[in-house]
């Protein structure tokens, strides 16, 4: 087994090398990060001008600036910004704001994911199937930011007639942030059930469908039907046979996922105004911030392929039959 | 070239090419019930209790703190508003030009030749740590102002600071004569604001410009920080970047006490995102951009105020000089004249302001008494006039395509505006019809940079452009770098001696009414040269919780928080 993650994690050194390049070579050509300072009025001078093109590499090479930031990268220099925001230190607390966004509602959408698709599965065809389902395609076509600024209106709606605010619709926190515990806990917890359930929706639903849709075919599989002849308790088959190898493949759309969400759920983040990953990268590509942009790219590359492994890792645990070597 | 002193032309800085993304949509016929009319300049004037917050919206983070560097965004000053004082602030009726009562007992020219000012500053007057408020706060931004003094401060401006030949304390350092080499008619913009030079030696001026460039350049930057230091009503508790700026009284305040106990600058960078946080009570004040449906949203709220006022940004069309196909005066004459702007109000910013008028001044707005039509046929939509226009000066049509004298087709134009402005894309389409009765093709694109399409370097990729500009109330100083040649406004390289001249004039022009009159000359000059077609004053929005006291809209750079000092919740 360790063997095999070392592997991997060697494997991924080319491709994310490779991927770096052809990302930094297109980042790079994408426009000129001055141009917002060459029409700065009033007009700066040639001087500032040439030394902020020497400050951002602009005035080397596109390989030897893939070069400088690639080395940058081992000891911790993420490159210069446009925008002089020091990138390390910008973007750690941004992957922390999208994690706790992201954590909670991957748990609750995975718990209703399970639930709601074995149900429907085993359901097959019932009215509970049919009421799941047409949940399931009503939130897959519901674009994120409309069903964000519905349950935001609602909420406003609550907390208008109950006279307290128990709901907030921006950010993180309130600002000045309540004093005692039990205050803050209740803010925290405030800010954070709306956006929640954004995400929590989102994603249960192509889940829930990929769990009904594994577990109607496993439950059809020769191996689940033996189970049953021999004589063992439904709940055992459903849960220790068919529910077990139902989730191979889910595990693997989930991973997927969970890399695009930690690397900024940008709807969500934007409509609830949370300065996660998702902002990090829009405020980057506004501002063509090159070396922001790259360094979003490969923290997410990163996760990308962190996540691909995680899944591999778990087909083993879910399935004994897979051998990693 | 000179540069400008930041509070001139400061609205232009960073802000300069802000474009309104104002949406077209359904007629106007919202509710106005909640709409707050009055005196400019005291409406919503009322007696606020003791304690209370109110949370301030700005749609842009800050990351630079120094109001008067080059970086500044107009973020930064709205802050700066509350607790770095400066001598003069352009009042909400845009033509007022009032002197900081708290900062200073007076300020005066005293001579024209040589011209002289000289400040009294306010005996009470000092600085959070009870430093006193002196000449040496003065000198401080006078020299880091001054290319001469310190070659590599990154001012925002320079205008006005690099013609003074003496600054001198006097009593105790209260009183400031400040004589000029060069006179300066915009001289009220001066230092606003001032600088704490205590602090700035403690970041790092030591009295050689090396020195003095570390403190300006990056001290009062205070990256990753705040400013720890105040001279307005307010100080700073705490910042945290793109979240929130908290202020809270200054203890040293000498003026009229601040009532909240504290006032909160939060960072929300979606404009659709501010009415329901405002409806929700997590912010008091917001001043977006206004749009059809998101000023019916703030109609249908109960509990809140709204005004919608014309301030001093307004929407142009720019033509690009530097492309051949623009370089005619009479086909950009022809072009404008058939270009109707009143109807195009209709279909834009008529729909949700019936306030919005044609703007027949490119410098001056119609709340400033020097404002008069200099616009002549432009913008009237008389295309038979248009036509007459080319033909007179030897265009034919052929096959419905417009033909230079020299039998040339005139080449299909460029018109750009910033990508998801659509309330611009209709002015470009309308202009772009407009057009077509001509005989002239005219391709309407979006660009996502304002900045790289209107740079002075190459790749300028536009022949006309339609595009939004802050102005200012010391408007020799902005218009010098919009229409001087070679100027840093000068986007559509225009050149005109006699424009050079009368701006020439105008900037030395140490009575008012005579740099009027010399602005005015410029403008008809324009109008003959056919240089920028003016639309309108974009409507300025300010929304605000009914119980709030003493928050006025102020359509200038200073915007709402001119006064926040003031700022309070009905006692």
């Amino acid at each position: 087994m360790v063997a095999y993650v070392l592997r991997r994690l060697l494997h991924t050194i080319p491709i994310v090398l490779v991927g770096s390049f052809i990302t930094f070579v297109m980042v790079s050509a994408s426009g000129d990060p001055l141009g917002d300072l060459k029409a700065k009025q009033p007009p700066v001078s040639q001087a500032i001008l040439d030394a902020e093109a020497h400050r951002m590499r602009l005035d080397q090479p596109v390989l030897e600036r893939y070069w400088h930031w690639l080395t940058g990268i081992l000891s911790g220099d993420w490159g210069p910004s446009v925008k002089k925001i020091d990138i390390g230190a910008e973007i750690w607390p941004r992957l922390l704001v999208s994690v706790r966004l992201v954590v909670l509602a991957v748990l609750l959408a995975l718990l209703l994911a399970l639930v709601i698709g074995v149900v429907s599965a085993v359901k097959r065809y019932s009215a509970v199937d049919y009421l799941f389902t047409f949940v399931g395609f009503l939130l897959l076509s519901m674009p994120a930011f409309w069903f964000a600024i519905l349950l935001k209106q609602q909420a406003i709606n609550v907390n208008q007639a109950t006279g307290t605010t128990l709901v907030y619709t921006v950010g993180d926190a309130s600002i000045p942030p309540p004093t005692g515990f039990w205050p803050t806990v209740l803010d925290v917890l405030g800010h954070i059930v709306l956006p929640t359930i954004v995400l929590a929706m989102t994603s249960f639903a192509p889940w829930s469908r990929f769990v009904r849709s594994s577990m109607i075919e496993v439950q059809q599989s020769d191996y689940v039907r033996l189970a049953r002849a021999k004589g063992l308790k439904r709940r055992t088959v459903l849960v220790r046979h068919a529910l077990r190898t139902a989730l191979v493949p889910l595990t693997t759309v989930v991973a997927l996922d969970l890399a695009v969400l930690f690397s900024g759920a940008v709807i969500t983040e934007t409509v609830f105004q949370w300065r996660g990953m998702g902002s990090f990268l829009l405020t980057s590509v506004r501002d063509k911030d090159i070396y922001a942009v790259m360094a979003w790219l490969l923290l997410v590359s990163v996760i990308v392929v962190f996540f691909n492994l995680v899944a591999d890792l778990l087909y083993a645990v879910l399935d004994r039959r897979i051998r990693l070597g | 070239m000179h540069s400008m002193n930041r509070r001139k032309i400061s609205g232009v800085v960073a802000a300069a090419l802000v474009l309104s993304a104002c949406s077209g949509g359904a007629p106007e016929g919202g509710d106005t019930g909640n709409q707050v009319r009055g005196e400019a300049n005291t409406v919503n004037a009322g007696t606020a209790k003791q304690g209370g917050t109110i949370t301030y919206v700005l749609e842009r983070n800050i990351l630079d703190w120094n109001p008067l560097g080059a970086d500044i965004g107009v973020a930064t000053q709205l802050v700066a508003d509350v607790y770095d004082p400066g001598a003069f602030t352009t009042l909400p009726d845009l033509k007022t030009i009032e002197l900081n009562k708290d900062l200073l007992v007076s300020a005066e020219q005293t001579g024209t030749s040589p011209q002289t000012l000289v400040y009294k500053i306010n005996p009470k007057a000092v600085w959070n740590d009870g430093t006193p408020i002196t000449v040496a706060d003065f000198d401080y931004v006078w020299r880091a102002s001054n290319p001469k003094a310190c070659p590599k401060c990154e001012p925002a401006s320079t205008m006005g600071y690099d013609g003074i030949s003496s600054l001198v304390g006097t009593d105790d350092g209260r009183t400031v004569t400040v004589t000029f080499d060069k006179p300066f008619g915009d001289w009220k913009s001066l230092f606003g604001p001032i600088l704490p030079a205590h602090v700035a030696k403690k970041l790092g001026d030591d009295g050689t410009p090396e020195g003095l460039a570390k403190s300006f350049n990056d001290g009062f930057r205070y990256k990753d920080s705040f400013p720890d230091w105040s001279g307005g009503p307010y100080i700073f508790k705490s910042w945290t970047t793109n979240q929130a700026a908290t202020l809270v009284p200054n203890p040293k305040w000498w003026g009229k006490p601040a009532t909240l106990d504290s006032l909160v600058f939060r960072v929300i960078t979606d404009t659709t995102q501010e009415v329901p946080a405002l409806q929700n009570n997590e912010v008091q004040i917001i001043n977006p951009d206004p749009q059809v449906d998101l000023l019916r949203n703030v109609q249908a709220l109960g509990d809140v105020k709204y005004q919608l006022v014309s301030g001093l940004r307004k929407q142009m069309i720019l033509p690009n000089l530097n492309n051949p196909a623009m370089q005619d005066p009479a086909l950009r004459k022809a072009l404008y004249t058939a270009f109707d702007v009143n109807q195009t109000i209709g279909k834009t910013v008529g729909q949700f302001s019936s306030d919005a008028k044609p703007l027949r001044n490119r410098i001056y707005v119609p709340q400033q008494p020097e404002y008069k039509d200099n616009l002549g046929t432009l913008g009237t939509g008389d295309v038979e006039k248009a036509k007459k226009i080319l033909t007179d000066a030897g265009y034919k049509v052929d096959g419905g395509k417009l033909v230079d004298p020299k039998g040339a087709p005139v080449p299909a134009l460029t018109m750009r505006y910033i990508q998801n402005n659509q309330i611009l894309q209709t002015v470009c389409q309308l202009f772009s019809d407009t057009a077509k009765q001509l005989g002239v093709t005219i391709d309407v694109q979006t660009t996502d940079s304002i900045g790289a399409t209107v740079t002075h370097q190459a790749g300028k990729d536009f022949d006309l452009f339609a595009m939004g500009w802050i102005g200012q109330t010391f408007v020799a100083s902005q218009y010098s770098q919009a229409f001087m040649t070679k100027a840093g406004l000068n986007f559509g390289g225009y050149s005109s001696p006699v424009v050079d001249d009368l701006l020439t004039k105008a900037l030395g022009a140490t009575d008012e009414s005579k740099a009027a009159e010399y602005l005015n000359g410029v403008d008809a000059q324009l109008t003959e040269d056919a240089y920028i077609l003016p639309l309108y004053q974009v409507p300025d929005l300010l929304a605000y919780k009914a119980n709030l006291v003493n928050v006025r809209a102020n359509g200038t750079y200073y915007g709402p928080p001119y006064n926040g000092g003031e700022w309070g919740i009905a006692g």
